[in-house]
């Protein structure tokens, strides 16, 4: 089995940032428009995907994912091809 | 921050970064502390300035914050359509655009259109200052900018990409991620300008064999290098080894050479973890994040790498904890539902310690803060169902020494049969803070034959750890140097055991004349409040024996920042909120050790 993607179009990226700067809605987000999600989850009602565990939702803070994309701490591949104008991305 | 361990594994095994800043707050104390992390791991970085709808939301201010409270360079590559309540999407500095928002799904169509007539001139300025920093770190672009040449959409992107993947700059891009606008845009910048696996350095290591320096390259043809930086207990599956592949390819159902424990192990699935699911992998490739199933021995940190090319990978740093706490079982029967769950939860986070207390037999755990602790404790309860009673926590303790000193250690018992005969002079010197252990052979002709080094070695060790103040948890003397400079040793009746023996007496004496001192963590923290709270809140810092390095506004608030030991800290969240009707709010992360005054000590040594 050969690779999916090639390397030069993996991202393996992090988000940082201050407790209240809006990291897990930014996330929520960015799963959303890379289709891994059908809606995006809101802190307040407790939905969002990224802050999973009873602790985090309680508490509203993400604490697993404290300064990552999702659980496995930065996995998040952006696949993009062009067409006329625009970008359009795909998570694996 | 008590999950600083969560961000140090994170940034070494990320390529680049997005950090997201409140349009409102600016950076922020904690933002501070990631941000350092983020430079001492090289991590290429973007910045989001989000919450742009917000009232009193300030782009640009945010922008001269990351200048000031960073010393970064920032760079933006957008500007926001009016601000609080004005703002309707963003101006690309790059292309010259402006992008409209539509609320309807989620933001996820959007227009481009050409920059309203009466914003251009702010736009073509912005533009020119990102034109200059491009050009700055671009000969090409220099070129064309001092000639006055145009520079093209795909020129200035390769521009910024080179900056950022340098670090030259960090592009600055905004929006509202809650109201749907400009978090595609930041998706597309993730592509443009932050680094694939091929674009950062090739990872070091050393070389098993040779015990050289050595480098792999992010290629899938390479020999197979991994770092497992995360291990989860996972309900369904087991034990989850998360993994970064460097380099080559792993295969389902294949052998990795674990090059800390000299072992091979079978992979016997691979998984590749989205935020709530997860996908099979028959193969996983350079670059690759995935998590891996069928590992038993491996823990965070070691490299699995392929048996005939045999690497160490720098492993990931973690900090010792500072508090700790009693946890004792409520029945006989709860303790080893206990132990289990407590092995569970330190295999996962390696900044979470578990330790016996040798007098009282009781169960300690400890972490780096009182709020690490809590969570812990809470998932046991929670989620291992395990019923037992929490003690108090209480701060860790180190101990060093004041001043150099000569000592002597002796164990000798020869009273028929075969004896025990061990001798040894030590020569302690204090180290600098942080410097922790160092111990030195300097044993000249032999007095004491190589064999029994080791076994020295070993008794200082003991001693050093268990500490001599005797109290709980182990607090042990660090920052101190240890010379094994003379001895003795008997034909027939040395042993290992007896020099052991000797050293960890030898040690112990030597720490009483070299002047015990008390170490206790103090902690950095920055407390933002309102300005007719200052008094108080200055007032109880100090009388929690803090000093106060600086103050400073914020955003219409006061900053207060300085030092105070941790164990003046305990439930400061609480009083903090009182003194202050809730409209405070602090850090607090752990700086280093510092010496204790008498009085601890004394309340210390009376236990």
């Amino acid at each position: 089995m050969a690779r999916e993607y090639p390397i030069s179009k993996v991202r393996n990226i992090g988000i940082m940032a201050h407790i209240d700067a809006g990291k897990t809605t930014t996330t929520e987000r960015i799963l959303y428009y890379t289709g891994r999600v059908h809606r995006p989850g809101n802190i307040d009602e407790g939905t969002t995907t990224m802050d999973w565990m009873v602790e985090e939702k309680e508490r509203g803070v993400t604490i697993t994912a404290a300064a990552t994309l999702p659980v496995s701490g930065g996995n998040i591949k952006l696949i993009s091809s062009i067409l006329p104008g625009m970008w359009i991305l795909r998570q694996r | 921050m008590d999950f600083t361990a969560e961000v140090e594994r994170s940034l070494r095994v990320l390529d680049g970064s997005v950090a997201v800043f409140c349009g409102v707050g600016g950076v922020e104390p904690q933002s501070e502390t990631v941000w350092r992390q983020a430079e001492k791991y090289h991590v290429p970085r973007l910045a989001f300035i989000n919450k742009m709808d917000r009232t009193g939301a300030n782009f640009l201010g945010a922008v001269k914050e990351m200048e000031e409270r960073l010393g970064a360079n920032p760079c933006p590559l957008h500007v926001p359509l009016g601000e609080g309540s004005n703002f309707r999407g963003i101006i690309d500095l790059v292309d010259m655009k402006q992008a409209i928002f539509r609320d309807r799904d989620y933001g996820l169509n959007y227009d481009i259109e050409d920059i309203e007539e009466k914003l251009l001139p702010m736009a073509e300025e912005h533009r020119d200052r990102l034109l200059e920093k491009v050009a700055e770190c671009d000969d090409e672009i220099m070129e064309k900018y001092v000639h006055g040449e145009e520079i093209t959409s795909e020129e200035i992107k390769r521009g910024i990409r080179k900056a950022t993947l340098g670090g030259s700059f960090i592009p600055v891009l905004c929006g509202t991620a809650l109201r749907n606008k400009g978090v595609q845009l930041l998706l597309n910048a993730i592509i443009d300008y932050l680094p694939s696996p091929l674009d950062v350095p090739p990872i070091r290591g050393i070389d098993c064999r040779s015990q050289e320096e050595s480098e792999r390259e992010p290629s899938d043809e390479a020999p197979f290098a991994a770092l497992a930086f995360k291990i989860v207990a996972d309900p369904y599956v087991g034990r989850l080894t998360y993994v970064r592949v460097y380099s080559g390819k792993l295969s389902q159902g294949s052998y990795v050479y674990n090059s800390r424990l000299d072992k091979q192990e079978r992979i016997s699935r691979m998984l590749e973890m989205h935020a709530n699911k997860r996908e099979e992998k028959n193969e996983i490739y350079a670059g690759d994040i995935a998590a891996v199933i069928g590992l038993k021995k491996t823990t965070t940190g070691d490299t699995l790498c392929d048996k005939a090319h045999p690497i160490v990978l720098e492993s990931i740093h973690f900090p010792e904890p500072v508090v700790w706490v009693s946890v004792e079982p409520k029945t006989k029967a709860e303790e080893e539902k206990l132990t289990t769950s407590l092995l569970k939860l330190a295999e996962e986070d390696p900044t979470f310690k578990i330790k016996t207390d040798e007098d009282t037999g009781q169960t300690i755990i400890a972490g780096m803060g009182e709020f690490h602790l809590e969570i812990l404790i809470s998932r046991l309860l929670r989620e291992f169902k395990v019923i037992a009673k929490i003690g108090k926590p209480q701060v860790a303790y180190r101990e060093t020494i004041g001043k150099p000193a000569r000592t002597e250690g002796k164990f000798v018992r020869q009273s028929g049969g075969r004896g025990q005969y061990g001798h040894v002079w030590l020569e302690l010197e204090p180290l600098p803070s942080g410097k922790g252990f160092e111990f030195v052979n300097a044993i000249k002709g032999g007095v004491i034959p190589g064999e029994f080094i080791p076994a020295v070695e070993k008794g200082v060790n003991d001693a050093r750890e268990s500490g001599s103040l005797g109290g709980f948890p182990v607090v042990p003397v660090v920052d101190v140097k240890v010379s094994l400079v003379d001895g003795s040793f008997h034909e027939v009746d040395s042993s290992e055991i007896a020099f052991r023996t000797a050293a960890s007496i030898a040690f112990r004496e030597g720490t009483r004349t070299a002047g015990l001192v008390l170490l206790e963590p103090i902690m950095e923290v920055e407390v933002v409040v309102p300005e007719e709270y200052m008094g108080e809140v200055i007032g109880d810092l100090s009388s929690r024996r803090g000093k106060i390095e600086e103050m400073r506004e914020r955003s219409g608030a006061r900053v207060i920042k300085g030092k105070v030991p941790l164990s003046a800290m305990f439930g400061y969240a609480t009083t903090l909120r009182s003194l202050t009707q809730g409209r405070a709010n602090f850090v607090m992360e752990f700086d280093h050790y510092g010496k204790a005054p008498e009085e601890i000590k004394n309340k210390i040594l009376e236990k």
